[in-house]
């Protein structure tokens, strides 16, 4: 089904791929830097499955210490649900603004490796750093923020280096194969701390060292497999590059026009833990298994994203992206259904919620790559993720007071209104984005 | 844009072999550390674990057939084949012989006739159970629980029991953890719901949030009044409620785990500090008529739910400094302020006093 274009590739002149030219090329040893190339496999670089490994990696020992770490704060420290959700906002807070500086300074330094590395290495240092400051509590709370500092300076320039390696009509493939490799690594995690707890009598301690094991061998991947420069890439001589730029960004009617259909579609997103809360309140399911139905997303969104991609790449993303949409509203749906299905709708509530993932988070980082001019495309990647993040934040505020205030149904109705409304909003200006439509 | 194409290969462009070997030995060496650490803190455990051994003082009698009160319930965590179980000791000698009975319990309440005991199976998928108990200690009835025991109170006449559970959330992000109090008719064996299906009333009006949390119930000496803490937006309120009316009245704030004295006239409960950095427990004492409010001297954090020894005395757990052992010991002070604490029971948790 889906095949290499060579000459495409080598036709692009303004997004080199990474190149096998000349040495490379000549010596098979070296076919490795394509991986899969049979028909079957979607045909990726190298460094995106480096990255792929490295998000893998780093995921499985993030997911290790989120999956225990509540049990820890809980019976330690007490914490309501409400100081959670605020203390949760600060730090996404402390996250956006460090990720338009991680964007920004990584394409004015064009050095997009080195920043998503240190990135990942602050967020490997953190797992030794909570068994290290104890139980006080604002030093968890500090640790867990640097964690979350590491997420935001590696996202943007891991995902440029993702768009400047990948050829563009292959955009929407390579984030998936990235993204299905970080579902398993969120997948696995909660396994290996399950693993090691009863492996280990319940020493904490041992699985905050594993954790950190696997983040420094994933640290090792990027380090050793992502080449700094590709033989081929373009080198940009100079690129003025700053927050203004980056601002000026949005002055591009394309990028504008994703920005505009992110945030308007993320004020309309419930969040996953409210879904399954409310699944949970609905049928009455052991809150100790809500893990699983965590597993469960990343499952499918695993399965469903490299498909995702490969069709998004073939029939249009603003299509694709749409339907991951539609999955979300069938969630909805599901949510307002009277008394049907138990066990089956929660079946039915992650495999939508995987399709919904798959199908909008790398295509639409897909979309925004093709859609920026090559040197910005870091710090455009993070005004996008930003934006975002704040309207899925700002839609998680009013869900839970409207929750509060008038119950789980009718905050349901108006979120699936409002996401039906998006989505009719956006369709315009993304299909305008889409002069490609072979 | 002014671009250069790079027609040489970079001088960084990584050499597959140097790079895959350089990789290997990364993994070899990490694993290794992790694994060297592993085992070392098997080690350490089991150092710990002697040395709990050798700091264990009291003597293990024979089996407890019938509750015979005046005795103290609770949990013991002296090493041995009766490690966990429900033992028994004589009120007037607490740290002398105690006298381990068949049931496993992580928490444990009783009154003349009947008791509660919280039961958790920790493998791979961990179940949770809340056992009611006769006078011999034989299981009358077995409640599914949905999280880790945390508190288990029973009312002087056996009628009612309640017991709080933790249920575990999802990352550290997540919304989704909470605790669960459920109350139980134990004549009947049936259950009486989740304290959060009970209406709230605040100030005179009715009180509902989606961040509620209950736990920590303690019952009033007659009837099916109780006492118990809601916890909401940071607030940490004390609650009066009816079984019969399934409905709860906020007192006043500041009241966690608070536990009714033999006359049910004051409450000792856990009073939270902020000055003293990380979560710091002291346990107060209200008078419920006079509204008035002593501390008890005793200067480290308490996270247990008091039990009344008598008018003038407290019990309550606290861990040994040897951490993660997992050794307990039960101690004493006086609830009016006054006096220094002491060790009641050693190498023991979840007090619980049965009177005549």
């Amino acid at each position: 089904m889906y095949s290499f274009d060579w000459s495409r590739i080598f036709s692009r002149p303004a997004r080199a791929g990474d190149l096998p030219i000349a040495s490379e090329e000549t010596q098979p040893a070296a076919a490795g830097h394509w991986a899969g190339s049979r028909s079957w496999l979607p045909a990726v670089s190298r460094t995106v499955l480096a990255l792929g490994w490295t998000s893998l990696l780093t995921d499985i020992s993030s997911e290790m210490v989120a999956s225990i770490l509540p049990i820890y704060l809980v019976l330690q420290l007490r914490m309501g649900p409400l100081a959670f959700g605020v203390v949760d906002g600060l730090y996404q807070g402390a996250a956006a603004l460090v990720r338009v500086a991680g964007g920004v300074l990584a394409d004015r330094w064009r050095r997009h490796k080195e920043m998503a590395a240190f990135g990942y290495g602050l967020s490997a240092v953190c797992r030794l750093l909570i068994p290290a400051v104890g139980a006080a509590w604002g030093m968890i709370a500090a640790v867990v923020t640097l964690d979350r500092i590491g997420k935001g300076i590696r996202t943007a320039p891991r995902d440029a280096l993702i768009s400047q390696r990948s050829s563009e009509p292959a955009l929407a493939t390579a984030f998936g194969v990235h993204r299905a490799m970080d579902a398993v690594g969120a997948m696995l995690g909660p396994v290996f701390a399950f693993v090691v707890l009863t492996s280990m009598s319940g020493d904490f301690n041992v699985l905050f060292v594993t954790s950190f094991g696997v983040a420094v061998i994933g640290l090792g991947a990027i380090l050793l497999f992502v080449p700094r420069l590709v033989p081929g890439e373009r080198r940009v001589t100079s690129t003025p590059v700053s927050l203004v730029t980056a601002a000026r960004l949005l002055g591009g009617a394309r990028f504008r026009a994703l920005v505009f259909a992110a945030v308007v579609l993320g004020l309309a997103t419930i969040s996953d833990s409210f879904v399954y809360l409310i699944l949970q309140q609905r049928f009455d399911v052991p809150l100790s298994t809500f893990p699983l139905l965590y597993v469960g997303t990343s499952l499918f969104t695993a399965a469903c994203a490299i498909p995702c991609g490969r069709l998004a790449d073939r029939f249009g993303r603003a299509r694709v992206l749409l339907g991951g949409y539609g999955a979300l509203v069938l969630v909805y749906v599901a949510l307002l259904l009277p008394g049907w299905g138990g066990y089956l709708l929660l079946l039915a509530v992650m495999v939508l919620l995987g399709i919904y993932y798959a199908a909008t988070d790398g295509v639409l980082t897909a979309m925004a790559a093709a859609a920026l001019p090559v040197p910005h495309v870091g710090s455009g990647l993070a005004v996008l993720v930003t934006a975002a993040n704040l309207a899925r934040f700002a839609a998680s505020v009013v869900f839970g007071f409207l929750w509060s205030r008038n119950g789980t149904g009718s905050a349901t109705v108006c979120y699936l209104a409002a996401l039906l409304v998006g989505m009719a909003a956006v369709v315009p200006a993304l299909t305008r984005t889409q002069p490609r439509a072979n | 844009m002014p671009t250069e194409p790079s027609t040489n290969p970079s001088p960084d462009a990584p050499s597959n072999r140097r790079n895959w070997l350089a990789f290997v030995v990364l993994c070899i060496i990490t694993v290794a550390g992790v694994a060297a650490y592993a085992f070392y803190s098997r080690g350490k455990a089991r150092e710990r674990e002697a040395l709990a051994v050798t700091a264990a003082p009291a003597g293990v009698g024979q089996f407890a057939e019938t509750l015979r009160p005046p005795c103290l319930l609770f949990r013991n965590t002296a090493l041995g084949p009766s490690y966990g179980k429900l033992s028994v000791a004589p009120l007037n000698t607490p740290d002398g012989v105690r006298y381990p009975t068949g049931l496993d319990c992580e928490r444990v309440y009783a009154t003349r006739e009947s008791g509660l005991c919280l039961q958790a199976i920790r493998n791979a998928f961990p179940i949770f159970k809340a056992v009611s108990f006769g006078e011999r200690f034989q299981v009358l009835h077995t409640f599914n629980l949905k999280g880790g025991p945390s508190r288990a109170r029973v009312s002087r006449d056996g009628h009612w029991g309640a017991v709080t559970v933790f249920l575990a959330g999802h990352g550290y992000a997540s919304i989704g953890f909470a605790t669960q109090t459920i109350l139980y008719d134990l004549r009947s064996a049936t259950t009486m719901g989740d304290l959060e299906q009970f209406s709230v009333v605040k100030d005179g009006r009715p009180f509902k949030a989606a961040d509620f949390n209950f736990w920590g119930v303690t019952f009033e000496p007659e009837g099916d009044g109780f006492y118990a803490t809601l916890a909401s937006g940071g607030v940490y309120y004390l609650i009066e409620g009816h079984i019969s009316s399934r409905q709860v009245r906020v007192l006043r704030q500041g009241v966690e785990c608070p536990s009714l004295s033999p006359d049910g006239r004051r409450l000792v409960f856990k009073s939270r500090r902020h000055d003293r950095g990380p979560v710091h427990w002291e346990l107060h004492v209200l008078d419920l008529k006079t509204q008035q409010e002593t501390t008890v001297n005793e200067p480290r954090s308490v996270d247990d739910q008091a039990e009344w020894l008598d008018a003038d005395h407290v019990l309550y757990g606290l861990g040994r400094n040897i951490e993660g052992s997992g050794t307990w010991d039960i101690w004493v002070a006086r609830s009016d302020g006054t006096g220094t604490p002491a060790v009641f029971v050693h190498n023991a948790l979840s007090p619980c006093v049965v009177r005549p």
